[in-house]
Order: structure tokens, then sequence, then C-alpha cells
């Protein structure tokens, strides 16, 4: 026992000497305003931030074995961080011109994109996703990873499979689709044409919806919530088994209302429509 | 490029890739078109799928670029049938300015400086009036083709053309 | 399609059509879509008809149900269109729905009586929808089948849990469908169901492997 002791003593005390050392990195690459940008990283995290100089500059730290790239001309660059798992962990700040046209993966690592304003197409396998900024397009995806993002693209298109995903802003046009991840979506909500499919994952729609605009959300099982303002003008026409909207309680009884409910809110003059399915799922409409 | 038709035909998939080196150009066009940008990207795949699947009965009678161009739009009119049957269930406006020039009308006042821009407004019709405005004024389909692929009386195109150019006109006037 | 357009009384439609004239034919892709579309065809293995080099994967030899089938895959969520198009006679019948998917059902009946024929045509349209997606699904579940050791073991998790959630809710959209084959809204749901799947197998196919 004693003898355990010590040997779980002592290997306290040795992994900090065998972790693999770390390899400083400082690199910087001009780039121009609207130039392309391409990143992978395999593990750890990585942090895109946008700056109003015409270079990229990549700060931080990557494990000894893994190995860094950096290249290209003033039009396009790319970079990577590659190794297997551990051992090609990377912690990195990439500065880039804010206007560039990003592409940005992390195979296991966290991707976190502030500040920039170009088209943005970034994703991570199992890692976490954050975007804030003012980019104008945005398609982003992740496997396992949450999606956050903070912005308000013309066009957005967000994709998780278990991951939860959170939009907070407007979009003109904006899809979003997991499998079992919860969706979240707050501010202005999808003005022109929005569209929200999930198997599983709850929906919670806290937003408006324009004139002539349509929002559907498709979800198997999923219950959905929406919040929609006092001010609102569309047709809202459900489908589910059970929903309460706006206080009206319904069970379904095909009977009555075969194919679902509609409701005309605001006089519906507004040739808006907000379309939502679910299966096994329950529907509640409120205002705040 | 004359052999990759029949070669395509026989399921050469590298001969239907030059075809559609040829043509995705102007395929793509029309998807944009037609879906105001918005799953244009999707279009496209199913579009060309479909001109895969299909190929063996081309005959020739018509030049390629012309039966593509024609199952694109096939391919976008079914796609979007259900999707029509479902909107008419939801308008009932008997006034089609009410449901579109408020649509295209905000949006350009959103940013006022900037230059209309025909294609972004043509975005913004009203799905029936964008088909009926892309393939006559732009494709150059006649009413009665467009009446027979969308399987809707040769009035109702004239009237979303009407529609489509009005509202147009009203955005390039504002 | 040729130009039939004669000059417009209104000066305000022939700037229009001026403006329209001057639009460009040609707009190349953002991305080159090739690759996707070459995937495609060749997982859902869409052969031309009449090019009998390639196997076929369809059970049946029914030429419509072929095309059916094949329609699904190529239009997306057009499987409704497919339902609405199909007028022919009866097909075999299938098993009746668990309890459970009944109430569920309830709200996405079919408006108005299914005329019986129609009944079992649609019911085979779905037998035909999802053999099709799941033709399509197996050639991709073999690839990530064959790339799964050298994905990390979360997206592995997440990939897994996923197709099986995905898998449950397949049988129970279908199961509704058995009892009401004509309901469009299920057939959506069915479809988006399946549309993500798809997706997803795609999506994991795709993402970077380990190095060994």
């Amino acid at each position: 026992m004693r003898l355990r002791s010590l040997l779980m003593l002592a290997c306290t005390f040795v992994p900090s000497a065998t972790l693999p050392a770390q390899q400083k990195i400082d690199r910087r690459l001009p780039l121009d305003p609207n130039g392309m940008f391409k990143f992978f990283v395999s593990s750890g995290s990585v942090r895109v931030v946008g700056w109003d100089v015409d270079s990229i500059v990549v700060t931080g730290t990557i494990s000894a074995k893994s190995q860094f790239f950096l290249g290209g001309g003033r039009q396009g660059a790319k970079g990577a961080v590659e190794g297997d798992g551990m051992e090609a962990m990377a912690d990195l700040t990439v500065k880039v011109p804010r206007r560039a046209r990003l592409w940005i993966r992390g195979g296991e690592a966290d991707v976190r994109v502030d500040g920039t304003s170009g088209p943005l197409d970034c994703g991570s396998a199992s890692g976490t996703v954050r975007i804030n900024g003012t980019a104008t397009e945005i398609t982003a995806e992740t496997m396992g990873g949450d999606l956050v993002v903070q912005a308000s693209p013309d066009y957005m298109r967000l994709k998780t499979a278990t991951g939860r995903i959170e939009f907070t802003g407007g979009s003109e046009d904006g899809a979003i689709a997991t499998v079992s991840g919860r969706v979240t979506v707050r501010g202005g909500g999808f003005l022109r044409r929005g569209r929200i499919e999930t198997v599983t994952g709850d929906v919670r729609y806290e937003g408006a919806i324009g004139a002539g605009g349509t929002l559907a959300v498709d979800t198997h099982a999923g219950h959905v919530d929406l919040v929609l303002p006092r001010s609102v003008n569309a047709t809202l026409m459900v489908t589910a088994a059970v929903s309460d909207l706006f206080g009206l309680r319904s069970i379904a009884d095909p009977a009555k209302a075969p194919g679902g409910i509609v409701q005309e809110l605001g006089g519906a003059t507004s040739g808006a429509s907000i379309t939502v399915r679910t299966f096994k799922g329950r529907v509640t409409a409120t205002s705040p | 490029m004359d052999d990759d038709i029949p070669r395509a035909q026989r399921g050469d998939l590298d001969a239907f890739e030059r075809l559609y080196r040829a043509h995705v150009g102007r395929v793509n066009a029309l998807c944009i078109r037609l879906t105001a940008g918005h799953g244009a990207e999707e279009l496209l795949q199913d579009v060309f799928v479909r001109i895969w699947e299909k190929l063996p009965s081309f005959r020739g009678e018509s030049a390629l670029g012309s039966w593509m161009h024609r199952v694109a739009v096939n391919v976008y009119l079914v796609s979007r049938r259900s999707e029509l049957r479902r909107e008419a269930r939801v308008v009932t406006s008997d006034e089609p300015e009410s449901l579109g020039v408020d649509a295209v009308r905000g949006y350009v006042t959103d940013d006022p400086d900037a230059r209309i821009d025909l294609e972004r407004a043509i975005a913004r019709l009203p799905a029936g009036a964008r088909a009926a405005f892309v393939l006559h004024d732009i494709e150059g389909y006649l009413h009665e083709e467009i009446a027979e692929m969308q399987g809707v009386a040769t009035g109702t195109v004239r009237a979303q053309l009407h529609r489509a150019r009005k509202l147009l006109i009203e955005v390039l006037e504002s | 399609m040729t130009d039939h357009r004669t000059p417009p009384d209104d000066p305000r439609l022939g700037a229009l059509q001026r403006a329209a004239d001057d639009l460009p034919r040609e707009v190349a892709p953002a991305a080159d879509a090739w690759p996707a579309i070459r995937a495609r065809i060749e997982a859902a293995r869409v052969v031309p008809m009449g090019a009998p080099t390639v196997p076929v994967r369809h059970h049946s030899s029914n030429r419509w149900r072929v095309a059916a089938a094949a329609a699904v895959l190529v239009v997306g969520s057009s499987a409704v269109t497919v339902l609405v198009m199909r007028g022919e006679a009866d097909a075999p019948s299938v098993a009746a729905a668990p309890a459970g998917a009944a109430s569920a059902a309830a709200s996405f009946s079919s408006p108005g009586a299914t005329p019986p024929g129609h009944f079992g045509a649609a019911r085979q349209v779905v037998v035909d929808v999802s053999d099709s997606y799941e033709a399509a699904s197996a050639d991709l579940e073999r690839v990530l089948r064959a790339r799964r050791s050298r994905l990390s073991p979360s997206t592995v998790r997440a990939v897994e849990e996923s197709l099986r959630t995905i898998d449950r809710a397949i049988g129970e959209a279908r199961a509704a469908l058995e009892q009401d084959p004509a309901s469009r809204d299920l057939m959506d749901l069915l479809d988006s169901v399946y549309r993500q799947k798809l997706d997803l197998l795609r999506r994991a196919n795709e993402l970077p492997l380990r190095s060994s």
C-alpha cells in the first residue's frame, strides 16, 4: 500500500516533465483586404480576429510534435496545424484583414471568430464554434460541438448533429439544421426566409418576420416555442399533436382541423407566413 | 465535345463532367435567378443529376444547352410545386402588389445609397412572378411554353409577368 | 425558346427590358459543384436509363417505381410531388402502424377521404421513397464505416448517436404513413429526416481524418 502511494505520488510529478514541449508561433503574411484565407487546426483552440491591417498574423503555441504551415500570396493564403490528437494541440490567435473571405476548420478544436465582416465558412467536428461579428454571409457547422452565433448576416446556414445552435441577431435568409441539438433564435429573427429543421431537438424562436417573409419549422419530435412580437403580421400554420397558440389550447382532432391549425395574426395582410410542423412535439406561440 | 454526349449517354462520368463544365455557367445563372439565390447550389446539383438521368433520352433535336436549360426549369418547377400549393393556402389577397411591393421597396429603402440592382430586385419578387419574369423576359420563353411547364393557364403567366414588371418598375422608379 | 418580344409602348417597360437583356447569361458557381454531383450520382446509383454497364440497385423492375424513387433523390423535397403525381392501381399493403404512432399521426391526417385505390398506391410510393433513400444512405454508411477508426471518438459518438435518433424518427414516421400514406405533412417530415440523414453522412465522410 505504501509502495502504491509512493508510486502514485511519483506519477503526479512525472507527467509535467513528459508533457510535449511547446513551440511558439509568431508568423506574419500580407493579405489583401478582400483576400481569401483558409486555416485548419486539428485540436486545441483557435481565435480568429478581424483587424484593419492588410496582413495575417498568427501567434500562440502549438505542441512540439505538430507541424505549422502558413503560405500563399496577397489574394489567397492558407495555414494549418497538423498532427495527431493531443500531439497536435494548438492555442492560437489569428488576426486577419476584417473583410477577408475566411474558411476556418477545427478537427477537434474550438473555433472562435470575432469582428470579421467578409463571407465566413467555418466549422469543427467536435469542438465549439463561436462567431461574433458583422459577416454578411455565414456558413458554420459542427457535429457534436455547440454553435453560437451573434451576427446579422444577409445569408446564414448553420448545422450541427448533436450540438446546440444559438443564434442571436437577424438574417434576411437563414437556415438551421440539427439532429438532436436545441435551437434558439433571438433578436431580429429571419426577416425574409427562414428554415429550421431538427429531428428531436427543441426549437425556440424569439423574433419577428418581415413582410412577405416565410419561416418554416419542421421537427420530428422536438417541441417548438414561438415568441412573436405583438405587432406580428403573418399567417401562422401549425400541424402538431398538441398546441397552445396564444392561449388557445388544442389537441389535434383531424375531423375538426384536418391538415393543421391556421391563425391569422395581426390581420395577416403582409403576406408573411410561419409554418410549424412537429410529429411528436408540442407547439406554443406567445407574445412577450 | 460532340463525342462526349454519346459517351455520357453510355454512362461515362468523365465525359459528363466535360459537358457539365461547358454548360454550368448558363444553368447556374438560371438556378440563381429562379431561386433568388437561395438554395441555388442545391438546385444546380439536382439539375445536373437529373440531366445525367435523362441524357439517354436526348436525341439532338435541339442544342444540348437548350435541352439542359429546359431540364433545369422542370426540376425547379417540380421542386416548387408543393411549396406553391402551400403558399396558395396562405395568400388570400386579391391585390398581389400588397404582397410583394412592400418587400421590394422595403429592401431598397433600407439602403438608400445603394444603386438599384436589378438582380437583387428580381430576387425580391414573389416566387411566381419571379419565375414568369426570369423565364419570359430574361430567358425568352413564350407565355404558352411557361404555362405548359408550370401546368397553369396562359392567363396566369401573363398576370404573373405583369405583376413582376409592375413591381420592378416601381422599384426602379423609387 | 426564342426571342419573340416586341418593343413595348411604355418607355419604362422598355428600360426594364433593356436592363434584363444586359444581365449576364452565364454565372460561374461560387464553388465547384461537380464533386458533389458526382458523389450523388455514384452514391445513389442514379444511372441513365439505357446505360446497361452500371448496375441498378432497385428491387423492382417497374419503371415508374424507379422513376418515382429517383425523382425523390433528385428533387430533394419532392416526395409529395411524387405522391400527388402517382395515381395508379393498388399495390401490396404493409403492416399496420404501432398504436403509439396513431395518436401523433392524428394531426397529420390528410384532408378528405383518400380513394381506396390511391391509398395503396400512395403506400407504395412511401416504400419506394424510403428504399431510394436507404440505398443512398447504405452506400454512404459503408464509406463511414471504413473511415470510422480514423475519426475522433467524440465525433464518432455524435454521428452514431445522431444516426440512431434519425433511424428511430424514420421508423416512427413510416409507421404513421402506413396508416395515412396520403398525408402531405407526414411525407414532408419523413423527407426532411431522410435528407438530414444523407446530409449528416455526407458531412461525416468529409471530415478530416487522423493520420493513422
